[in-house]
């Protein structure tokens, strides 16, 4: 890779099915392990109800997405919304993303580092937990986003068959009675745990940053509907499997609902008796992958919002290593960072079902009346 | 400038995290089994004795919070004695007849604190991700149980999946049993529940988060009692368990009757006797069940239609000669005789939990929450009023499906 290509962050060496794994990867490892929380105590026992429902509602935003990614092939987000938006309309419209795209990764760290450190690490300060998965991240960004798709590669494939092998082992405990009765009297509470799981799903938004370096478009789309069904299922699956083994009130009363299911496996082999380091040691990598990709976002807004060259881009890229550890600390025990989380998602649910549907609506119109002048 | 920077990260990284977390296996306290007593139990072996009363010095420490309630006894096990390291050394023995584990009691009211005092007296880390058993007085669980296990269930070193029991009498003495095979009595305990699918008397599911989960959804539910001997173990009976508090208990017998009801039936064996024939008895190895609970709702009062359906193979009759003489009239016979037992049976079981416990072990209150949620809503609040009313109609079929290698 050339130096040029490095900094500018953009170079167009990726393959259409990078579209599957890095819009997988960044949809799994972030906001997923309280999911189970968020739905049950939303929508008790239908919370998978919500969940698949929330999977679909973001298909259809994704799709809506992808047509503003088509719209504009060789650029990303920041770009398109710096074209439709003007000069300083655009940089404002820019803020809610960098914003998010910056609490997304903050977050996700810290959360996840408490989990590694209550499980594996338990005299290792919090903060040299999340110092050094940072470090990684900001080593990975320096590289560029072959390298990041790169690691993505590897690690994509081997969380989802954990992931499988997780589910398919604990679902030996599921019970269907704690999922009944469906949908008595809960329809509204599923509708209101649709839209609160739906934060979940917004890694899906990260095409908008890697689309424009796939060379190969062709089949692009498909592999990027593929990743958003795949994750759908494999989220849907994870609801639902940890309502059947505790049912929504034994899940409101746990801090890390899915590490809790892992723990629960009983099988007859001794090696399993272990299966939820297993689980961390996979999911470690991919709370990397998906918070690279999301800083990777967030690199490019800043660099688009302040017209920055390309040779401040490392400069940019060490000033995350700060923003996300000041977000990180911001977040407080796991009680305010969970309080944190919600806010987090009002605004995915904000930015995924208004602010870009109705960019990519103004785009349209923008350009059919340009077309008739 | 970099290099430095690299060498200090390099030193940051390694001094600070992983390694700092490092415990040698051989410094790890494994605590395999713990028994929880009403304060204050005897030691083993001490009672009466001068050492009893260094033993209770070093049993107590200075409490914040008054008298102590409780007392836990942990179980660690020797690793360096264990059988396996006997044989793979050179006396070739394994039954030495020395400690294979040290049970070392603390008394307190906090549980977490008595873990911690543990530590001042041994100069290992107690560990607890390999807990096998937790076995608890019949006079703690009578005063409940959800304080007991707040601990156990909230820290991160416990398993959902670690068994529990209740013993009658000290809990602190099924720990000292000294197992003829196994080294450890925890192990052993553990073990015997996997046996729950050749017997119907051992209880299925005793694990601590189903426990949790009866507890937090408030149903009633049972728990395996246990008994110690110098070498034995043997369950003995269950405890039935209203709401977190232990209201009774019962036999093993009736036990097979709930696990009948609940469709919690992994196998066992049914005994009847056999109508017209003097002490003559008949043996069926049940080998599969399954219930289905309807619930009928008219008024206050539900009735709930329980149909088992039995599949098992006649294994062996006493005082009667079948040999050459079993033909399909005989075995539809017997399948009335067996589905007759296994009613009565369920009946009775029924009848005591109604009349005596008061207590829903059977758990119909799910089926009605589940299949019936706009009665449930209506009448949750009355419902331990209701369940001793509550009417139940039994229904058993038999299916013979094998007789053995001889007619």
């Amino acid at each position: 890779m050339c130096r040029e290509e490095r900094n500018t962050m953009k170079n167009k060496k990726l393959s259409p099915s990078h579209a599957f794994t890095l819009t997988g990867a960044a949809i799994l490892g972030t906001r997923v392990l309280e999911l189970p929380y968020t739905a049950a105590v939303v929508a008790g026992n239908d919370g998978w109800i919500s969940t698949l429902l929330a999977g679909i509602l973001s298909i259809i935003s994704g799709l809506i997405l992808f047509k503003l990614v088509t719209l504009y092939p060789d650029k990303d987000l920041p770009q398109i919304v710096q074209e439709i938006g003007g000069k300083y309309l655009g940089k404002v419209l820019l803020i809610p993303l960098i914003v998010y795209t910056l609490l997304v990764p903050g977050f996700t760290i810290r959360e996840f580092s408490g989990e590694v450190k209550i499980l594996l690490l338990d005299k290792t300060p919090i903060s040299v937990i999340m110092f050094i998965l940072l470090l990684v991240i900001v080593l990975t960004l320096k590289k560029g986003i072959t390298v990041l798709a790169s690691c993505v590669d590897i690690v994509f494939p081997i969380l989802i068959v954990v992931l499988i092998l997780s589910l398919a082992l604990s679902s030996t405990q599921a019970e269907l009675v704690n999922i009944k009765p469906i949908l008595f009297e809960n329809t509204g509470n599923v509708l209101k745990g649709t839209l609160s799981t739906y934060g979940a799903y917004t890694g899906y938004g990260m095409i908008t940053y890697v689309a424009c370096h796939i060379s190969d478009r062709k089949n692009l789309f498909k592999w990027f509907i593929a990743a958003q069904i795949v994750t759908g299922i494999l989220i849907t699956s994870m609801v639902l499997i940890t309502l059947l083994v505790f049912g929504p009130t034994e899940i409101k009363t746990l801090v890390y609902p899915l590490l809790s299911l892992v723990k629960a496996v009983e099988f007859p082999a001794t090696l399993f008796e272990r299966l939820e380091i297993l689980m961390v040691f996979t999911w470690i990598p991919s709370v990397f992958s998906a918070s690279s990709i999301f800083c990777f976002a967030s690199v490019r807004n800043i660099l688009v919002l302040f017209n920055l060259e390309s040779k401040y881009v490392n400069t940019v890229i060490y000033i995350h290593l700060l923003l996300l550890m000041a977000i990180a600390y911001f977040s407080g025990n796991v009680l305010q960072s969970e309080e944190y989380s919600w806010r987090i998602d009002e605004m995915a649910l904000f930015i995924g079902l208004v602010f870009l549907p109705l960019l990519t609506i103004a785009d349209i119109i923008k350009k059919k009346k340009e077309a008739k002048v | 400038v970099k290099k430095l920077l690299f060498i200090i990260l390099c030193a940051f990284i390694a001094l600070s995290c992983g390694c700092s977390d490092r415990v040698d296996i051989e410094n790890r306290g494994y605590i395999l089994g713990i028994a929880i007593d009403a304060y204050p139990p005897i030691p083993k072996g001490l009672e009466g004795k001068k050492e009893e009363n260094e033993e209770k010095k070093m049993e107590l420490m200075p409490l914040d919070t008054g008298k102590p309630m409780y007392t836990m006894t942990v179980q660690m096990p020797i690793v360096a004695k264990s059988s396996l390291r006997v044989k793979a050394g050179t006396s070739g023995k394994g039954g030495s007849d020395e400690e294979r584990s040290w049970e070392i009691t603390l008394a307190g009211n906090s549980f977490f604190e008595m873990n911690r005092e543990i530590a001042a007296r041994t100069n290992f880390r107690p560990f607890y991700e390999h807990l096998q058993v937790i076995i608890i007085s019949d006079e703690v669980a009578r005063k409940g149980l959800a304080n007991v296990l707040d601990f156990f269930i909230r820290d991160p070193e416990m398993r959902r999946r670690t068994k529990v029991y209740i013993t009658k009498g000290e809990a602190k003495k099924v720990l000292d049993v000294r197992p003829r095979i196994e080294d450890y009595s925890s192990i052993y305990l553990a073990k015997i529940t996997d046996n729950a699918v050749k017997s119907a008397r051992i209880i299925y599911k005793t694990d601590l988060g189903e426990l949790v989960k009866s507890i937090h959804l408030g149903l009633d539910s049972t728990l395996p009692i246990v008994e110690g001997t110098k070498d034995e173990i043997k369950e003995a009976g269950i405890a039935i368990l209203k709401d977190d508090k232990m209201v009774g208990s019962t036999t093993g017998d009736h036990l097979e009757s709930i696990k009948y009801i609940s469709n919690l039936h992994k196998g066992g064996v049914e005994t009847a006797k056999i109508p017209g024939r003097e002490n003559a008895i008949a043996t069926l190895e049940v080998k599969n069940v399954k219930t289905k609970t309807t619930p009928k709702i008219s008024g206050r009062i539900p009735t709930f239609k329980i149909d088992i359906k039995v599949r098992g193979d006649y294994i062996e009759n006493i005082n009667i000669d079948t040999h050459g003489k079993i033909d399909e009239e005989y075995l539809r016979t017997m399948e009335k005789v067996f589905a007759d037992s296994i009613k009565k049976k369920c009946m009775e079981t029924i009848k005591l939990m109604q009349e005596k416990f008061k207590a829903d072990v059977f758990q119909f209150e799910m089926i009605l929450r589940t299949e019936e949620p706009s009665y449930w809503k209506k009448y949750k609040n009355e419902w331990d009023d209701i369940f001793p009313e509550v009417k139940t109609e039994v229904n058993v079929s038999v299916e013979i499906q094998q007789i053995g290698t001889s007619r």
